[in-house]
Parts: structure tokens; C-alpha cells; sequence
């Protein structure tokens, strides 16, 4: 027993631990960046939770100075790829240079793309073509990056922050479906109220500018990643998450018929296991030891948003996946609440 | 929700037990439930039944001749229907599984506001992870000893009943108290209302004279049926005479062509020949199975009429007028008109040929024989085209190729038959106008002699130096790094032991 109390004693501790770092980097984030909190929350559940995220927002509004203040939170390397469409592989993951190495002597070393960082912001990441945007896959997904027989595993914590403008279409190539799926959020960022924007003025424009001190380390946040993969589902909560991507995918059981008339694309599993993944991180911010509905529920959006593809007769009606998202989750009570 | 089986230490637990009263009361507060919402809504359809009762018994005391009931009976009836309904409903509750372990508790975690910690701890001390000494486990641990205090409270606190429901009839329901109304009231003048037996209600005091009327056959019994369509006008003697000569004869037309005559089976159409309605109706009232009898009568008159033609034009003579009485006179002109409807009788079915010179009685020889003139004018005319000398009523030429003048008298071959410069001809090409017809295709046809023209030329020879191939170096080394794996450790004693074997005999040779 004595080897029982010990262990969940060192779980609560582990459990405060995780909430203090979380609050912490909250904190030392919302010195610069004023509002969007649901923002901050989402990348930080999303980093904490070994996924990536992408934001999708007009110009102006942030984005590109929440992941610089998010590395800085973590002290972690931050690279920033400003995604063009003459943008090759190479120029991301990296590529052999040839270099003089002794008088009248060459040889070819491989420089590092700025692929190979722990925070990776790629900013306007729809403006690169397909062949770049796939040059991130392996790393997305398998966190290492492959070039010619020189595989390098990537140092985690490896997070991929991308932000993509939804105005401007013209010249951009839109995510493909496997692109999408490997982001385990989508976040849209929204303009901030009125009452913020008198700070935001305050802190851009005065005099002192506002700076962020590191609140953990790299180390630290793969520590609490493995945390959190220790929260436990009931079974219950783990139904509720599959009831909810399925209800998402046109001809299942759970399907509503809006969904069965305007998509024409469900959640994949992988969906599936971000809802888990994410709301083990939102329970254990919460004080909760194990995963309850209402954490499901509360990520679904931003997971499930853009793995629903819409489809001709959607687009027609103007219904947007976030609109499905929010119809399933009416039509898929919490098990308490029936 | 499984429950942990009987063995399992965890049944010790004593929240275990709190979480199985739980559930017990959870169970109950739910089929309570269902059974409220089984009622309610039996009793906002009830009304619709509430003329069920008094309807039955209506039916039971018009067949029986039984009394009227008593004002309680009738009270009884009107219950009986919207009694019967709750019953059911009540029963379907009652029948119903019950609900989910899980839903059970989940009734309790909202109520004690637990946060779905009940539910999870429920879960997890039956799980096997609870004993692991893993993180998760530690979690699970944490989460059943957060729960012990839930249940203490849940248990504490009992389940609020649920609200009321305020009765409301529904709408459509209130239907079936206006039909119990006049079930009712219809009950009121049945005859058995009154007292005594029904049938007496109304009606004068039988007499001796009317008792020996109901020993005999009704006026209906007595009364000839009416002919049916299944039964031959034969058998019914009030068809009159011109209806039973218009359906007798076309069966026997029928059976002189060797086909099979409609009958008045049900559903053929072939009745209307036996109820002798108007044509049109007739004509509606053939089947579409039926309607391809015409079209076969069409095609054998229409290849009777090839035979004659061949006939006629093989005996190089116009065909004389062939006897014709009224039917055939008509069904000729049906014929004649296939494809034009200009032509008379091309409206005219078949089938209603007979019936209609029958019908009328008129000189149907001299129409027939006008028709008959008049139809043989406008198929020459229409004919005209395709056939040159038809206009003419002139035979047509003859093909035989025989110079002599034919025996009847008529015209010899025109120049299209015999031995002669004219070409003879025969067949489809005789009916193609030989005119010549000025070529109109446009273009330069002729346009004379093309032109080729050669000119000749020598390669011309150009000096270049040759390339050398000792102008490339050759590579000085391996491009990019080359790995040098470590050798296999038989491979390192080979060279090994050569290089140590080489040493020993340049050692041991005398030094020259």
C-alpha cells in the first residue's frame, strides 16, 4: 500500500506541477499578448499535448507574436519559415552545401533548415506549394526529417505553429486532407474586443516594450507531456469522444442529417485521439485527475472543425464546418445531462 | 458500466457498495420516470379512444338486439377505451429494461454536482489498471478517492422528483370526445333503445297477412338478376335483337380468320361486345394486350393487297373491281387509310366496321361502292410519286422483256422492255429519272497539272577538331563521404594474419 500512496501522492504532485507551469506560461504570454485567451489556452493545450496547431486569422491580429512569446514562455529554439511559392523541400528541411574544408579541399555538409527547431512558426504556410507544405508531413507526423540517406530525429519538444490567411486566396494552395489532419487544432483567431484594445495600444506603442521571461524549459514540457498522457478515460468519456467523430462522418449511426446531407468528409481516428489527447491536458488545467465530457466537448471544435471536408451541396447552403461541429454537438448530449 | 465480479477484492471497497445503492436508486428514479412519461402521454391521447366502448357495445346491441345499457354501463364504456390505453403504455413501461448502470449514476453525479466523478470512479475500481503502480494508475486512485465523498453526498441527498406534468389533452384527441358524443347520440335512435325487440321500433303490429309474407321469397329473390358481364347475351333475353346480331358477329368473324375472338372475360375489354355501349366506349374498353388484333388484321390485309398488286401487274391488266360486301367494304376502307388520314374511313376501327353498317341501315353497298372509287382515286393520287404511271390508271410497263404487244390488247412495253437501244431496266433503278443534271459540287475540278519542282545540293563539308578524350581528368576521389564500415571479424583475422605471416617471411629471408 505504502508504494500506492506514494505513487498517487507523486500523481497530485505531478498534477499541481503541470497546472503551475500551465498558469505560469499563461502568465508570462499575456504580458504581451492581450486577449485571446481562448487563443492562448488552445496552443499551449495544443503544445502540451504533442500536437500542432494552425491558426487561421486575418493580418494584424497576433499570431506571429504569440508563437515568438510562446518560445520565449518555454525557452525553446523558435524558427520562423515565411512560406513563399517559390519555396522548395530544401529550403525548409535543409540541404548539403558544398564547403572548403582545407585549402584546395571541398566537401559536402548539410546546413539545417529551419525546419529543425523545437517551436516552428510557418507563417502563410498556404502560399508554399503542395510539394513544400508535404516536406512537413514526416516531420508533423514522425518528428524527423528525411534528406537524401540523412534522417535526423527532431528534438522535442517539436511543435509546428502555422497561420494561413483566410481572405487571400489568390495564389495560395489550400491545405490538402492529410496536411489538415495532422494539426490537432485548428484555431481561427478573432478580432479582439473593445476593451482590450487600449492595452494592446498601450504595450505596442508606448514606450516600454513588454518582455517574457522564461516560465520552463524543454525538458519540462516533455516531462508534463508525459504527464499528461497519463490522465485516465473512463469509459464513458471515451465513448462520448467516438460518438462525436463519428457524428461527423455522413452514413454512420450518430450522423445528423445535416451531416449526412453536407459532408461529404468525417473525423478520421485520428480526430478521435486528439479529442482524448487535448482533453487530458484541459482536465488536468481544470484540477481533474481523469478525462469528463465536458473536456471533450470543450476541444471539439477546434479538433474536429477542419477534419470535416463540406461538400458540394454544404457549399451551396454556405454551411461551414464549424457550423457541423456545433450541430453534432447539440445532437450528442453529455451522458449526465440526459 | 461493468460491474466487478464477485471475486474481486474491490467488492470490499465499501464505495463499491454506495456506488450499487446508487445505482439501485438511479434505476428506480428512471423506470419511475418512464412510467410518468408512459402515463402522461396515454392520457393526452386518451380521449381519442373514449368513443371506443360505446361503439363496440353499439355494434354488440345491433347484432345481438341486447338492451340499452344503464347510465353507469355507459360510463364504464367511456372509460374503457382511455383505460385500456394507460394499461398498455403502463405495461410497455413496466416491461422495458432497465436503465443503464451508467445512466443510473449519472442521474446521482448531477445531482450531488460531482463532476462525472462518480460515473469515472465506477469505472475505474473495477478496472485493472487501479492496481498498477503506474502513473495512470495513481490518477485512477485519485479519482475513486475523490468520489468517496460524492457518494457519501449522493446518497445523502435523494432525487428530486420529477416536476409534474400538467395534463393537457392533445389536440387531435379532443376529435374523439366529439365521436363519443355522436356514437352517442346515434345510440339513442338504434331501435333498441326503445323497449321491446329490435325491429319493432316503428313499425305497425305484425299481422297474419305479414308473417306469411316473411315465409316467402323477397321481391329481390324473386327477381331475374341482372346479366352480368361474365354471362352471354344469349342468356339474357332482354338484350335486344340488333345488339345480339352486332356481338354475334364478330366472333364469327373471328373464327372465319382463323383467330381467337375476344370473350367477355373480366378484364379483357372484350364485355363491351356484350353490353353493346357506343363505339367509343368499345374502343376504350379494349385492352392494350387486345389492341395488337387490329395490327395483325392490318398486316394480312395489307399483304392480301401486295398478292393482288403482283397478281394485277404479272397479268399486265387492271385488276377488276373485287366484290365486296358492306364488312369488307369498310374493313377495306379501315385499310386503305393505314398512314393517311385523309383517306376515308382511316378513322374507322375494324372491329366496329360491321356494327356500324348494321347499326345503320342505310344502303351501305352504294357508300361502300363510292367509298371504294373514291379511296382507289386517292391512293393513285398519293401513290403518284413513287409509282409514274399510276396517275394514268395505266398498267405499268412491262418487265417481262417481251417485244409482242400483250394478249389483252393493252399497250406494249414502252421502251423500257424488248430488244432495243434503250436501256431496260428493272427493279428500283427503272423508278430513278436517267436526266442529266449539271454538277454543282463546288470546287475547281480540273484544275490541271501539279508542278513539282527539284532542286539539287551537296552536303557541304565542315571542319571541326576533335574532342579528346584526355581532355577530362579523371576523378581524384570518392565524391561526399563515403562510410568505411568496420569488417567482419573473419575478415580482420584474414588480414590479420596475412599481414602478420608476410612480416614473418620478410623477417626470416636473408637480407640480400
Amino acid at each position: 500500500m505504502s508504494k500506492d500512496a506514494i505513487t498517487t501522492a507523486d500523481a497530485l504532485r505531478e498534477a499541481d506541477r503541470f497546472r503551475e507551469i500551465h498558469r505560469n506560461i499563461k502568465t508570462q504570454i499575456g504580458r504581451v499578448i492581450v486577449g485571446q485567451e481562448e487563443v492562448v489556452d488552445s496552443v499551449l493545450t495544443a503544445l502540451l499535448a504533442g500536437g500542432h496547431v494552425l491558426l487561421e486569422g486575418v493580418p494584424g491580429l497576433g499570431k506571429t507574436l504569440l508563437v515568438r512569446s510562446l518560445a520565449r514562455a518555454i525557452d525553446a529554439r523558435f524558427s520562423r519559415i515565411q512560406f513563399t511559392p517559390d519555396m522548395m523541400p530544401a529550403d525548409i528541411q535543409g540541404t548539403a552545401v558544398l564547403v572548403e574544408s582545407e585549402p584546395g579541399r571541398h566537401e559536402l555538409r548539410f546546413q539545417e533548415g529551419p525546419l529543425i527547431a523545437n517551436l516552428v512558426l510557418a507563417d502563410e504556410i498556404n502560399r508554399a506549394t503542395p510539394k513544400t507544405q508535404s516536406a512537413l508531413l514526416e516531420a508533423m507526423q514522425e518528428r524527423q526529417i528525411t534528406v537524401g540517406r540523412r534522417t535526423i530525429r527532431l528534438e522535442e519538444p517539436f511543435c509546428v505553429l502555422a497561420t494561413q490567411n483566410p481572405v487571400e486566396q489568390e495564389g495560395t494552395y489550400p491545405l490538402p486532407e492529410a496536411q489538415l489532419d495532422r494539426f490537432l487544432f485548428k484555431i481561427v483567431v478573432g478580432y479582439p474586443r473593445e476593451e482590450d484594445y487600449a492595452a494592446i495600444l498601450d504595450r505596442t506603442t508606448g514606450g516600454t516594450e513588454a518582455t517574457v521571461s522564461a516560465a520552463a524549459t524543454g525538458e519540462e514540457i516533455v516531462r508534463l507531456r508525459h504527464v499528461v498522457r497519463s490522465v485516465p478515460v473512463p469509459t464513458h468519456a471515451a465513448e462520448h469522444a467516438v460518438r462525436l467523430v463519428m457524428a461527423t462522418q455522413p452514413g454512420s449511426p450518430y450522423a445528423t442529417a445535416r451531416v449526412n446531407a453536407c459532408v461529404a468528409l468525417g473525423a478520421s481516428p485520428r480526430g478521435a485521439q486528439a479529442l482524448l489527447l487535448a482533453a487530458k491536458v484541459r482536465a488536468l488545467a481544470a484540477g481533474r485527475h481523469a478525462v469528463v465530457t465536458a473536456d471533450i466537448r470543450g476541444v471539439a471544435l477546434p479538433v474536429l472543425r477542419h477534419r470535416v471536408l463540406i461538400n458540394f451541396q454544404g457549399q451551396s447552403e454556405n454551411v461551414t464546418d464549424e457550423a457541423i461541429v456545433r450541430d453534432v454537438l447539440a445532437a450528442l448530449p453529455e451522458p449526465a445531462g440526459r | 458500466m461493468a460491474v466487478a465480479p464477485a471475486g474481486n477484492p474491490r467488492r470490499a471497497d465499501p464505495l463499491a457498495s454506495r456506488l450499487d445503492r446508487l445505482a439501485a436508486t438511479g434505476r428506480f428514479h428512471l423506470r419511475r420516470a418512464r412510467f410518468a412519461r408512459e402515463a402522461h402521454g396515454a392520457l393526452a391521447w386518451a380521449p381519442l379512444l373514449l368513443p371506443a366502448g360505446p361503439l363496440a357495445e353499439l355494434v354488440v346491441r345491433l347484432a345481438t338486439g341486447a338492451p340499452a345499457p344503464g347510465p353507469w354501463t355507459a360510463v364504464g364504456l367511456l372509460a374503457l377505451g382511455p383505460a385500456l390505453l394507460v394499461a398498455l403504455r403502463a405495461a410497455r413501461a413496466l416491461a422495458a429494461p432497465a436503465a443503464p448502470r451508467r445512466d443510473a449514476l449519472a442521474l446521482h453525479d448531477r445531482n450531488a454536482r460531482a463532476a462525472e466523478r462518480i460515473i469515472s470512479a465506477d469505472d475505474f475500481i473495477s478496472s485493472p489498471g487501479l492496481e498498477e503502480g503506474s502513473l495512470q494508475g495513481a490518477f485512477m486512485r485519485a479519482v475513486v478517492a475523490e468520489a468517496r465523498a460524492d457518494a457519501e453526498r449522493a446518497l445523502a441527498s435523494p432525487l428530486p422528483r420529477p416536476p409534474a406534468a400538467r395534463w393537457r389533452p392533445h389536440p387531435s384527441s379532443l376529435l374523439g370526445a366529439a365521436a363519443a358524443i355522436i356514437v352517442w347520440w346515434a345510440g339513442s335512435f338504434t331501435p333498441a333503445t326503445a323497449p321491446g325487440r329490435a325491429g319493432d321500433v316503428g313499425s305497425p303490429p305484425p299481422t297474419l297477412a305479414s308473417i306469411a309474407e316473411r315465409g316467402k321469397p323477397s321481391s329481390s329473390e324473386r327477381a331475374p338478376t341482372p346479366p352480368t358481364r361474365r354471362e352471354t347475351p344469349a342468356d339474357s333475353p332482354a338484350i335486344p335483337a340488333a345488339a345480339e346480331r352486332s356481338v354475334s358477329t364478330p366472333p364469327d368473324r373471328w373464327q372465319r380468320r382463323g383467330e381467337q375472338p375476344m370473350d367477355g372475360a373480366p378484364g379483357s375489354g372484350g364485355g363491351s361486345y356484350a353490353s353493346g355501349a357506343n363505339p367509343g366506349a368499345r374502343a376504350a374498353g379494349v385492352a392494350p394486350s387486345q389492341r395488337a388484333a387490329p395490327d395483325r388484321k392490318r398486316e394480312e390485309n395489307r399483304a392480301e393487297e401486295k398478292l393482288e398488286d403482283r397478281e394485277t401487274s404479272a397479268g399486265g391488266r387492271r385488276p377488276a373491281p373485287r366484290p365486296r360486301n358492306d364488312q369488307g367494304q369498310l374493313a377495306a376502307d379501315a385499310n386503305a387509310g393505314q398512314g393517311r388520314s385523309s383517306a376515308p374511313g382511316a378513322n374507322l376501327n375494324p372491329f366496329e366496321a360491321p356494327e356500324e353498317a348494321d347499326r345503320t341501315g342505310r344502303g351501305a353497298a352504294a357508300d361502300a361502292e363510292d367509298n371504294a372509287a373514291e379511296d382507289e382515286d386517292e391512293r393513285e393520287k398519293s401513290g403518284g410519286a413513287n409509282r409514274p404511271m399510276g396517275h394514268t390508271r395505266d398498267p405499268a410497263v412491262d418487265r417481262n422483256l417481251s417485244t409482242r404487244p400483250p394478249e389483252d390488247g393493252g399497250r406494249p412495253g414502252d421502251g423500257r422492255g424488248g430488244p432495243g437501244e434503250i436501256k431496260k431496266s428493272r427493279g428500283v433503278p427503272s423508278m430513278i429519272l436517267g436526266l442529266p443534271l449539271p454538277d454543282r459540287v463546288p470546287g475547281t475540278p480540273g484544275a490541271g497539272r501539279s508542278k513539282v519542282t527539284q532542286e539539287f545540293s551537296r552536303p557541304r563539308e565542315e571542319s571541326h577538331a576533335p574532342v579528346g578524350a584526355l581532355d577530362h581528368a579523371p576523378r581524384s576521389g570518392a565524391v561526399g563521404h563515403l562510410d568505411e564500415p568496420d569488417p567482419a571479424p573473419w575478415r580482420r583475422a584474414i588480414v590479420e594474419n596475412y599481414f602478420r605471416a608476410l612480416r614473418t617471411r620478410d623477417a626470416a629471408a636473408p637480407p640480400r
